[in-house]
């Protein structure tokens, strides 16, 4: 798996060679002034500039060169160690309570007597469900259970053949509604309905159709608002929205390297930029143990069904029907507003996959909720070092509220 | 006098500035429509059409 990553590599590799060209190219035009540096960036090009144009020219374009294949050198290098890492992920897999087609229903049992209702956590479909089990030392699932806490995941896994025309409404009144039956059957109380990323999203949808069965919603990063806080990236999704049918008739679902390079045309040297420090760690740290692991995930994506690929960036990321009050799964309308329900939300402060305002535009419609925010990202807010503290303890003491 | 700047450092401060401007530049209408086009286009070749699809212009 790892000898493609990170993915698609290919693209990744030809992005930091041609961001190093590119610079190289435009370099007299930022000399002299005359660079259309975007408008955030506007002023630092002009005080730039002035700095550039008293080097000498074709010293400053040696430098470039040089700091170029420095860039190129390290990042490759961060590649291989990454390649050659030991670290392996050796959890040991949850029991599975129920299952249908490919999804699946993991059970991680509480230790001890049950502190507080169980949590039904639904992830992302277009990354795997492990985030939330990731190592020994960073799972949400095993440390909520150690507390006392029953938590059931949903696993996705990718579309199979019962799945591969699913749509949302499939996902949302069809599967998910499924999988809340066998869930009510196995417990002695409504659980909290929780979804991480876009997981929440479709939890929201559920809880909308099911809110008198579940104790509460808890919504971890998830998107409301598609276009707030995206200048540019409700462009870029609308535009690919309208390439989607013809690679969805091409392959039968969206591939995971089509939506690998989607996300990583939103910031082209993130890959650049995460692999040269990794390439500057120790190898045995446990910052580099967990740098592996959570690569092992970020490139052990699954492909998307068709239509719900063609929904989630149509409907979602184009028409932003959600925050619009328009989104109706099934024919009803998924109106928030209508739970009365506990709420937990978490908005990480540092979140560039779904920037805290496009999290937080959800709180009007839950009076009720009580609003965290990590200061972490995306997936930092998860798995990362101020995880403990910044999302999974108010999570638990939310939780024990409940009891 | 000041001292005059490391210019490795100038070159990397530079670079740091274009590697922003990239991230800015891949989310322009502009470049979304390249994106999106070489998506249709890499559909169209996976199906064997090599018409283009839509006429063979790459508008949004």
């Amino acid at each position: 798996m790892r000898a493609l990553a990170p993915r698609p590599l290919a693209l990744h590799m030809a992005a930091a060679s041609a961001n190093g060209l590119s610079a190289l190219a435009a370099l007299p035009a930022a000399r002299a002034g005359l660079m259309p540096w975007a408008p955030a960036l506007a002023g630092e090009g002009e005080a730039l500039a002035g700095v550039l144009a008293e080097a000498p020219a074709d010293a400053l374009a040696a430098a470039v060169v040089r700091a170029t294949q420095d860039r190129l050198a390290r990042f490759m290098a961060g590649v291989a160690a990454y390649h050659a890492h030991p670290y392996r992920r050796t959890l040991a897999p949850p029991a599975v309570l129920w299952q249908e087609g490919t999804t699946r229903l993991l059970d991680y049992p509480p230790e001890g007597p049950a502190a507080g209702p169980a949590l039904l956590i639904v992830p992302s479909l277009i990354n795997r469900y492990y985030v939330l089990d990731l190592m020994a030392e960073a799972s949400l699932a095993r440390w909520l259970a150690a507390a006392g806490h029953r938590v059931l995941i949903v696993d996705w896994d990718a579309p199979g053949a019962a799945e591969r025309d699913f749509g949302i409404d499939d996902y949302v009144a069809g599967r998910l509604a499924r999988l809340l039956d066998a869930a009510l059957r196995h417990l002695a109380r409504p659980p909290v309905l929780a979804g991480y990323c876009l997981g929440g999203t479709l939890a929201t949808a559920l809880a909308c159709r099911r809110g008198g069965e579940i104790s509460g919603l808890a919504l971890l990063a998830a998107p409301w608002d598609f276009h707030a806080g995206r200048a540019g990236a409700d462009t870029l999704f609308t535009t690919m929205a309208g390439a989607v049918p013809g690679l969805l008739a091409a392959f039968g679902e969206l591939p995971v390297d089509i939506l690998q390079a989607l996300f990583a045309a939103l910031d082209p040297d993130l890959a650049g930029r995460k692999f040269r420090r990794f390439a500057a760690l120790d190898p045995a740290s446990p910052q580099a143990q967990r740098f592996v692991a959570l690569e092992d995930w970020l490139n052990d994506g699954v492909p998307v069904a068709a239509p719900a690929a063609h929904a989630c960036l149509a409907d979602w990321y184009g028409a932003n029907l959600p925050a619009q009050g328009a989104w109706r799964v099934a024919g009803t309308p998924v109106d928030p507003a209508t739970l009365d329900l506990p709420a937990f939300v978490a908005v990480p402060a540092h979140d560039r996959i779904v920037p805290p305002t496009s999290a937080a535009a959800i709180l009007p419609a839950l009076p009720r909720a009580q609003v965290v925010r990590p200061r972490a990202g995306h997936i930092g807010m998860m798995v990362g070092s101020r995880a403990e503290t910044e999302l999974w303890s108010p999570l638990r003491a939310w939780l024990e509220a409940l009891a | 006098m000041d001292s005059p700047p490391d210019i490795d450092a100038l070159a990397r401060r530079y670079l740091d500035l274009w590697d922003r401007q990239a991230a800015h530049l891949a989310s322009a209408p502009a470049s979304a429509a390249l994106l999106a086009a070489l998506a249709r286009r890499s559909g169209d070749a996976a199906t064997g059409d090599e018409s283009g699809g839509d006429g063979g212009e790459d508008g949004a």
